[in-house]
C-alpha cells in the first residue's frame, strides 16, 4: 500500500504519543519501586549472590563457592538444632500470641465500666519495642531478684537454664505481639451481626456453643491473616532474642534470624549468613503458599 | 405449647425513659397474640422481655407455672423469628434450620427429618445446601421461618418478620403464616406494626401506645368496639374521620351540629349522650371512611337518609376496586371510601350518607368511647 509524506509524518508523530501515553502509567510507579529497588530488590538478590561465595572480612564475594554454603549448611548440626528451636519457637509464639489476643477481644467485646482502660492494656505491647520489653522480662526473670521467682516461691534461672530459656523467649515474643492481634479481633468480632447471638439464646446455645458456632467461623477470615501475619513475624523475632539470651545458654534459644546474625557479624561468614536467610526466605514463603491453598477451604466469607 | 401470663410487667432504662408500663395479659395455649401499635410504642421491647432478651425491671412473666423472670433465654424454650431474620451466615440453610436442634444435642436422624419436614412445607427444600448470602429476601424469611418449626417450642415469638418483604409477598407469606398456626396449633406471639397483619392474622390483638396496653381484643371487636380514639384511629385504612361537634337538644330529638351542618342520633347515642349529661358540650364524631356512602341504599339508610356529610373533594383516588375522595371540613380532614361507580369528581363538593348506625363518639377530654361495650376480655384481665 501507498502511503504519502505528510500521512507518514502524522503517524510517526501519534507513534511518538501513544508512546508517551503508555509510559505515563510507569513513571507514577517510579517512586516506589525506587524505594523497593534500594532496600529490597537489591539486598534480595545481592543475598542470593553472595550466597554463592565465600566473602572476605569485609563481606565481599571473593571465591566462587557454588551450593557448597548451602551443602555445608545442610550438614551442619548447628543449622538443624537451629531449625528445630525456630519451629518451636513460631509455634509457642504464634499460639500464644493468637490466644491471648482472642481472649482479651472477646473479653472487651461488651460494654462494661473502665473498658477503655482494659482496652488500652491489651493493645498496649504493640506500642513496646521488642528490646526495651526483653529488659524488663529480663529484670521480671531475674533469678534473685526477679518478681516471677518472688511470686511463685521458685529457685529457677529462667534465662540460663536450657529448658526454659525458649519458652521465656516465645511468651515474651507472643505477649508483644498480642497487642495487633487484640486490635484485629476486636474489628472483627465488632463486625459481627449482634442479633445472631441474640438468636442463638433463643435457640438454647450456650455461650460455649455460641463461641464455637458463631464467634470463631466469624473470626475465621480475620483470624488467617492474622495467622499468616504472626507467623512471619515469629520467624523474624530478633531484638528479644539479642537482648535476653544471646542464642544461648549452649545453642538452645538460637532462632535462625540470630544465628544469621552471628554468622555474619561475629563469625563473618557472609556467605553462609546469606545462604541461610535464602533457606528461611524459601520456608516462609513456602509456608504462607500452602496457607493460602488450605484457605480456599477452612475460611469462610 | 403453652400459656403466658405477664403481670404487671414495666421496662424502664437507667436514663428514665418508660419503654413498657404496667402490662398485664393472659395468652392462652394456641393463640395468636398479636402485639401493635406504631413505631416505639414497646412493642418489640415486651417480646424481647418475655424472650429474655431484655430484662424485666419489675414484674412478673410465667410461662405455664413457671415464674421465668430471671430465666437465662436459652431455659425458656421459646423460639424467635427476628426482624432482620439474623441467619446465621457463615452456616448452610440446612445447618441453620438445624442448630436450634444440635445445640440441644438430639439425634441426627431426627434432626434430618425435621428439617426436611419443615424444608417441605416452607418450599425450601432446593435451598439446603445455599448460604444465606446467595438467597433472596423471601427466601431467607422462610429459611428463619423454618428455624423455628423444627422445634416444638412452648411459643414462638415473631418481631415484625414480615416488614423487610415487598407488598406481593408479605401477602403470601401472611397467608402461609396463618396456615402454619393451624397446622401446628401453636401459641405465637407476633409484633407487628401493620395493622392489616394484626387484623388477619391475629386470634386476639394488643393494641400499645407509649408502653401502655390500650385495648386487648379481638380484631372484629377492635375495628367495631373501639376503647378510645387512637384505638379507633389507629386501626383502619383510611383512618376514621375525627369532626368536633356540638351535642343540641331540639324537639326532644338530639343532635350533633359541625360546620353548618347537623346529624340526627339513633336511639342509643341518644340516650347515652343525654344519660351521660352531654347536652350542649363538645363531643368527637368519629366517622369510617367506609360509612360514608354516596347513595342512601345500605341497611338502615334510608330512614336516616336526612343524615348527610357535605365537603368540597380535594383529592379523588381511584384504587381500582374502590375510589377515596380526601378533602378538609373545619380542621378536620375527611376521607371517604366509596364505590367505584362514584361519579364525584376533584374540586365538586361531595354530599355523602352517614351510616349514623356505625359512628363512634369520644369525649374530648378523655378520649374514651362513649359508645364502649365492655367485652369478656376487659372482665378477665380487670381479674387478673
Amino acid at each position: 500500500m501507498m502511503q504519502s509524506p505528510k500521512s507518514h509524518k502524522t503517524q510517526e508523530k501519534g507513534l511518538l504519543s501513544s508512546c508517551l501515553k503508555k509510559a505515563g502509567p510507569y513513571a507514577y510507579v517510579v517512586p516506589a519501586m525506587t524505594i523497593f529497588a534500594v532496600f529490597l530488590f537489591y539486598p534480595f538478590f545481592k543475598t542470593i549472590y553472595l550466597s554463592l561465595f565465600k566473602t572476605n572480612k569485609m563481606g565481599e564475594a571473593k571465591l566462587f563457592y557454588g551450593l557448597g554454603n548451602y551443602k555445608d549448611l545442610l550438614t551442619s548440626q548447628s543449622f538443624y538444632n537451629s531449625l528445630a528451636v525456630t519451629f518451636f519457637f513460631v509455634v509457642i509464639v504464634v499460639a500464644g500470641s493468637m490466644f491471648i489476643g482472642l481472649l482479651a477481644a472477646v473479653l472487651c467485646n461488651r460494654a462494661f465500666p473502665g473498658i477503655r482502660i482494659f482496652s488500652t492494656c491489651y493493645a498496649l505491647p504493640m506500642a513496646i519495642a521488642s528490646s526495651s520489653a526483653a529488659m524488663i522480662f529480663k529484670i521480671m526473670l531475674h533469678p534473685s531478684i526477679g518478681i516471677v521467682n518472688k511470686l511463685l516461691g521458685l529457685n529457677i534461672n529462667w534465662i540460663s537454664d536450657p529448658k526454659y530459656a525458649l519458652v521465656c523467649v516465645a511468651l515474651l515474643t507472643a505477649w508483644l505481639n498480642s497487642g495487633i492481634n487484640f486490635l484485629y479481633f476486636s474489628a472483627g468480632l465488632s463486625n459481627i451481626d449482634e442479633s445472631i447471638y441474640e438468636r442463638a439464646s433463643v435457640d438454647g446455645a450456650n455461650g460455649w456453643q455460641k463461641f464455637w458456632s458463631l464467634t470463631l467461623p466469624g473470626l475465621s477470615p480475620i483470624m488467617f491473616y492474622t495467622l499468616v501475619v504472626n507467623i512471619i513475624q515469629a520467624f523474624q523475632a530478633f531484638g528479644q532474642v539479642k537482648v535476653l539470651t544471646q542464642g544461648g545458654p549452649g545453642e538452645s534459644t538460637n532462632l535462625i534470624v540470630y544465628s544469621i546474625y552471628r554468622d555474619a557479624f561475629f563469625n563473618y561468614r557472609f556467605g553462609s549468613a546469606a545462604a541461610q536467610s535464602v533457606l528461611l526466605f524459601a520456608m516462609i514463603m513456602a509456608l504462607t503458599l500452602v496457607m493460602f491453598r488450605i484457605e480456599k477451604k477452612g475460611v469462610s466469607y | 405449647m403453652a400459656s403466658l401470663a405477664l403481670r404487671n410487667v414495666c421496662k424502664s432504662y437507667p436514663n428514665g425513659f418508660h419503654a413498657v408500663k404496667d402490662f398485664s395479659l393472659d395468652i392462652q395455649d394456641g393463640e395468636f397474640i398479636i402485639f401493635v401499635g406504631p413505631s416505639g410504642c414497646g412493642k418489640s421491647t415486651t417480646l424481647r422481655m418475655i424472650a429474655g432478651l431484655e430484662d424485666i425491671t419489675s414484674g412478673e412473666l410465667w410461662i405455664d407455672d413457671q415464674l421465668v423472670n430471671f430465666l437465662e433465654p436459652k431455659n425458656r424454650d421459646l423460639s424467635m423469628v427476628f426482624q432482620n431474620y439474623a441467619l446465621y451466615p457463615h452456616m448452610s440453610v440446612y445447618d441453620n434450620m438445624a442448630f436450634s436442634l444440635k445445640v440441644r444435642r438430639m439425634d441426627k436422624k431426627e434432626i434430618d427429618r425435621r428439617v426436611r419436614e419443615a424444608a417441605r412445607i416452607l418450599e425450601i427444600e432446593h435451598l439446603l445446601d445455599r448460604k444465606p448470602a446467595a438467597l433472596s429476601g423471601g427466601q431467607k424469611q422462610r429459611v428463619a421461618i423454618g428455624s423455628v418449626i423444627v422445634r416444638e417450642p412452648k411459643a414462638y415469638l415473631m418481631d415484625e418478620p414480615l416488614s423487610n418483604l415487598d407488598a406481593k409477598l408479605r401477602t403470601q407469606m401472611r397467608v402461609e403464616l396463618s396456615k402454619i398456626h393451624s397446622r401446628l396449633k401453636a401459641t405465637i406471639i407476633y409484633v407487628t406494626h401493620d395493622q392489616v397483619e394484626a387484623m388477619t392474622l391475629g386470634t386476639r390483638i394488643v393494641v400499645m401506645q407509649s408502653g401502655v396496653i390500650q385495648q386487648v381484643a379481638a380484631p372484629v371487636d377492635l375495628y367495631q368496639n373501639p376503647i378510645n380514639k387512637f384505638v379507633a384511629g389507629f386501626i383502619g385504612s383510611p383512618a376514621m374521620n375525627f369532626i368536633e361537634a356540638k351535642v343540641e337538644k331540639q324537639e326532644g330529638e338530639i343532635f350533633l351540629s359541625f360546620e353548618g351542618q347537623q346529624v340526627k342520633m339513633n336511639a342509643n347515642c341518644s340516650r347515652k349522650l343525654s344519660d351521660n349529661g352531654y347536652i350542649n358540650r363538645t363531643v368527637l364524631l368519629g366517622i369510617r371512611p367506609e360509612d360514608l356512602h354516596d347513595s342512601p341504599d345500605f341497611e338502615g339508610g334510608s330512614q336516616m337518609s336526612g343524615n348527610r356529610l357535605s365537603f368540597p373533594v380535594q383529592v379523588r383516588e381511584m384504587l381500582g376496586a374502590e375510589i377515596l375522595l380526601h378533602g378538609q371540613l373545619g380542621k378536620a380532614d375527611i376521607s371517604a371510601k366509596l364505590k367505584p361507580g362514584c361519579r364525584i369528581q376533584e374540586g365538586e363538593r361531595a354530599e355523602l350518607y352517614i351510616d349514623v348506625n356505625r359512628i363512634k363518639l369520644f369525649d374530648m377530654q378523655t378520649e374514651a368511647n362513649l359508645l364502649y361495650v365492655r367485652s369478656q376480655y376487659d372482665a378477665k384481665s380487670k381479674i387478673s
